[in-house]
């Protein structure tokens, strides 16, 4: 069972990075990309497209496909996303609109690239890697590293750096803070930037473990969703833990129930969480002025 | 004031008599034509039978989604889950049981809707696009369940024939017929008899709902929760139950899916389901009665027409033969394009652009009763009295309000006054339940206020207005009036569906109601127009009228003269002064000292959060601490405090 709970943390630190993605872009411009696991999905091919480039070592062609998903991430935003920004709390659009793309992203990779698994090529472990107590995969290990790493950083990067603060004041009042001469577009393009680029090296970590193929995108939204409402949806560091914490339930609850209530786990403790603690776990509530 | 024309000839009368009536012929006509078509059991019509009762089966689970997307603002992409739940409940009654159809029928109806309870309680506390984000989350793991769980067969789909001997359900019989899916030349497809009359019997049912008062709360949740709780409406129940009967009308149309195919894939249930309901609407026109219908019958088309299969052959050759969309991405990709260049949808454009071509009349009688200001009252328990004590709030460290006193006597209209940030509007807003507020007590008539929730305030007699008015834009003044009837909170659920005799009656009052209350204000001559039409003032003073129409016993109004002309003021003026002499109780915040002066009987001042002065008009006016908390104390030096 430590083998389970250390492969669930494992995973889970990649849930807990796109997680931080969804509370990044959530925070700063009250959306989030639903087309993120296809966004992963990008950055996977793209990182195959690369495989072949003998000359660039491994974490340079990571970090190409980052700037590359980045670039992609800020677009969306920027076209898509932006013109359904509204102080309506009950508009939905940008939902819709993410969703669709999401499906257009899909189609599209399905379309060109077929739906067989392929090998990521490069940046891949063999073997296993013994704690002594407990044993994981190699690539598993590796991408918990690098993914918690980036997660912390990215966290650092929100609450201890000016740069957070100007996003936070984008999202406490965009006005206000253009009154300031912060430019809030700016803020969400590179909140989406970072939280894309970030998708983007984690998810192709791990298509080393899994394979590419186009249809990652539905097995990485769904726990990295719950995972960001688990934190609070606004909380980084929250979010980091609630994708670590769901990682290890899903697999638990796979490994004693079967691989259907791992999935079922997650949709119960985002109802659960929302209905007990709808501020979720790690945010503190914010009070509403009328 | 309104001048109507004389009575209407006889021919018309007539039309008026039959207009009613002309919606369900209509599609009582085209179900019949639909009906003769497909189950004429020749070989020729089954792929576009089998269409036209997919098209069926989605426009039930649309029509429901339709008063989530379009009515009340929520969007949910499980409406495509719960169609499986109450497709796979159907199948599952038919195999296991041999229950009964309509045993079937009802608990894949049920079971949906009491899944939808379950996500409704989950989300709806929320503000923002919450059910949106979980619904999302539901439509995927259900699929997942539906994919991999064994009893459902897996990927051999539900009944399979390696575990129930045949892949097809036995045809379930209702009232000794057969019901044959449309699947084999030669027999006629009576399956699709009941499919057919059950969407034809969904979209009436709609039609009705969304007129009620039950419907439209829905409208005023969507506008504003703030405004739906403060005309009585317990919103928390209300979205549970519209969530709830959503998911029941979606399991219905899982039901029917399940008739016409006789089999279930789950595939066929995946996440693009929700996505592709939510288009339907969106794309038809969400709000519009015909909306779902249209986009509906457009994405199966589009889903299932050889043309494109053509139009990707064109991607094919012009583009490339890699990089192009197949047909679940032109649809996403039509989604995205809706969104953007047409939000009113197909319906709702061509709608707005017959409005323009022929403007829509009043609907509405006119007033031909006497004082409308004492038909409104009549009956209102008089002598209601408002005492608030002590009452406090603090807003983080600060003391919006700091131990505040007031009583407004029955039939007395009392205006609370003072500077900018005196906490005028948050005692206001403690009385009619925004805020709970630290201490003190409030007594309406005897009956304590205090823990009430604002929805059971407004139940009890108290009717407000807001510093900026709250009125649904697309709705009609005459219906912007009527939701503040006490229909729009006490009506049910299920009083909407099976609306009795009663409650037209009750209807026929409300509508005499607002007539009255259009005409005490002076609006009777817009009440056919929407509100998004009318001035400022004209705003306030529907708001007004809305909250005559609760026959409230106590009127609470936030600067209801801001933004009014002195003629209008006037008007105000005696309006306010006719409903008082009827017994009501009005309490106001204002700033016009004219209008305080003419009405009130008793003037409140506050000065940073506490009670400054109380008294009558005139010795508050004249009051130096009040002169000087408005225009500094320097204005009292110079006038030595004779301020005019």
């Amino acid at each position: 069972m430590l083998d389970q709970i250390l492969v669930g943390a494992a995973i889970g630190c990649l849930y807990a990075l796109i997680a931080q993605g969804f509370a990044l872009t959530f925070r700063t411009t009250h959306t989030m990309n639903f087309a993120t696991g296809e966004i992963g999905a990008i950055g996977a091919f793209v990182a195959v497209g690369l495989a072949g480039v003998g000359w660039l070592p491994a974490p340079a062609k990571l970090a190409v496909g980052a700037v590359i998903v980045a670039l992609i991430g800020a677009v969306v935003f920027a076209v898509l996303i932006r013109p359904f920004v509204t102080n309506d709390g009950h508009d939905a659009r940008w939902l819709l609109v993410t969703v669709a793309l999401s499906l257009v992203a899909v189609d599209l990779l399905r379309n060109s690239q077929g739906t067989q698994h392929r090998p990521l090529g490069f940046a891949r472990l063999d073997g296993v890697l013994s704690l002594g107590f407990a044993r994981i995969p190699r690539q598993l290990a590796l991408l918990a590293v690098v993914c918690l790493a980036l997660g912390i950083a990215i966290a650092l990067l929100v609450t201890r750096t000016g740069l957070g603060v100007r996003m936070r004041a984008v999202a406490e009042d965009a006005e206000t803070a253009g009154l300031v001469g912060i430019d809030a577009r700016r803020m969400g393009m590179l909140s989406y930037a970072i939280g894309s680029a970030a998708v983007a090296v984690g998810a192709t970590l791990w298509t080393g473990y899994v394979g590419v193929f186009p249809d990652i995108g539905p097995l990485l939204l769904v726990p990295a969703f719950a995972g960001a409402v688990i934190g609070g949806l606004i909380s980084v560091w929250g979010a980091l833990a609630g994708g670590v914490l769901y990682g290890v339930a899903e697999q638990l609850f796979a490994h004693w129930f079967g691989a259907t209530a791992g999935g079922v786990i997650g949709l119960v403790a985002v109802v659960g969480v929302l209905v007990l603690r709808p501020e979720g776990l790690f945010a503190r509530r914010v009070e509403v002025k009328v | 004031m309104a001048t109507v024309s004389a009575a209407p000839s006889t021919a018309s009368a007539v039309l008026d008599r039959l207009r009613p009536w002309a919606f369900p012929v209509v599609v009582a006509l085209v179900a019949l034509a639909a009906i003769v078509y497909t189950t004429d059991g020749s070989g020729i019509r089954l792929s576009n039978s089998q269409q036209i009762g997919q098209i069926c089966a989605f426009l039930v689970a649309t029509v429901g989604l339709n008063l989530l997307v379009g009515r009340t603002g929520m969007h949910s992409f499980a409406q495509g889950a719960f169609l499986a739940i109450g497709a796979y409940t159907f199948v599952w009654t038919q195999l296991t049981w041999d229950a009964p159809f309509l045993l079937g029928l009802l608990l894949a109806a049920l079971v949906p809707a009491l899944a939808g309870v379950l996500i409704a309680v989950a989300t709806t506390r929320m503000r923002g696009p919450q059910l949106a984000m979980v619904t999302l989350i539901t439509a995927v793991v259900v699929y997942k369940v539906l994919a991999e769980w064994k009893p459902f067969g897996q990927f051999g789909g539900y009944p399979n024939t390696a575990a129930h001997g045949s892949s097809l359900i036995e045809p379930p019989s209702l009232f000794g017929w057969e019901l044959q899916p449309p699947l084999f030349g030669g027999t006629p497809a009576t399956a699709l008899v009941p499919v057919i009359v059950i969407a034809a019997l969904t979209l009436l049912l709609y039609r009705r709902v969304v007129g009620t008062g039950w419907g439209l709360s829905l409208s005023v949740i969507k506008q504003s929760e703030l405004l739906a709780a403060h005309l009585g409406v317990n919103v928390y129940l209300r979205k549970i139950a519209v969530v709830s009967f959503a998911a029941g009308l979606a399991g219905i149309g899982g039901a029917c899916y399940a008739l016409v195919f006789a089999h279930l894939q789950p595939e066929s249930f995946a996440l693009m389901l929700g996505v592709n309901l939510i288009v339907m609407v969106i794309l038809g026109g969400a709000g519009t009665v015909l909306g779902p219908v249209v986009g509906t019958a457009v994405i199966v088309y589009l889903q299932t027409a050889p043309s494109v299969a053509a139009f990707v052959r064109w991607e094919n050759d012009t583009i490339s033969d890699r990089w192009y969309l197949s047909a679940q991405g032109l649809i996403a990709f039509l989604m995205i394009a809706v969104l953007f260049a047409m939000p009113a949808g197909i319906v709702g454009s061509a709608r707005r652009l017959v409005r323009r071509l022929w403007p829509r009349r009043a609907a509405i009688a006119p007033w031909r009763g006497g004082d409308p200001a004492a038909h409104l009252l009549a009956g209102s328990a008089g002598g209601t009295e408002l005492v608030v004590a002590d009452v406090g709030l603090a807003f983080g460290g600060v003391r919006a309000v700091d131990g505040v006193s007031l009583a407004v006597a029955s039939g007395s209209i009392v205006a609370i006054i003072g500077p900018n940030g005196a906490g005028k509007s948050s005692v206001v807003n403690l009385i009619s339940g925004v805020y709970a507020g630290q201490g003190g007590s409030m007594h309406l008539g005897g009956t304590p206020l205090r823990g009430l929730p604002a929805y059971r305030r407004a139940r009890l007699g108290i009717a407000r207005t807001f510093q900026t008015p709250i009125l649904s834009p697309e709705l009609t003044v005459v219906d912007n009036v009527l939701v503040g009837s006490d229909q729009t909170a006490s009506m049910s659920c299920a009083g909407a569906v099976g609306a009795t005799r009663a409650a037209r009656r009750a209807r026929e009052r409300h509508l005499s109601d607002v007539a009255a209350a259009l005409e005490l204000v002076g609006l009777a001559e817009e009440a056919g127009r929407t509100a998004d039409e009318l001035s400022y003032g004209q705003q306030r003073l529907v708001e007004i009228a809305r909250a005559l129409v609760s026959r409230p016993c106590l009127l609470v109004l936030d600067e209801p003269a801001a933004g009014l002309n002195p003629t209008e003021i006037a008007a105000l003026a005696v309006i306010l002064e006719r409903l008082r002499d009827q017994g009501l109780s009005i309490l106001l915040v204002e700033h016009h000292m004219d209008l305080v002066r003419r009405i009130a009987d008793h003037v409140v001042c506050m000065i940073d959060g506490r009670v400054a002065t109380a008294a009558d008009a005139d010795a508050v006016l004249s009051d130096p601490l009040v002169v000087s908390a408005y225009l500094g104390q320097g204005h009292v030096a110079a006038t030595g405090g004779r301020h005019a």
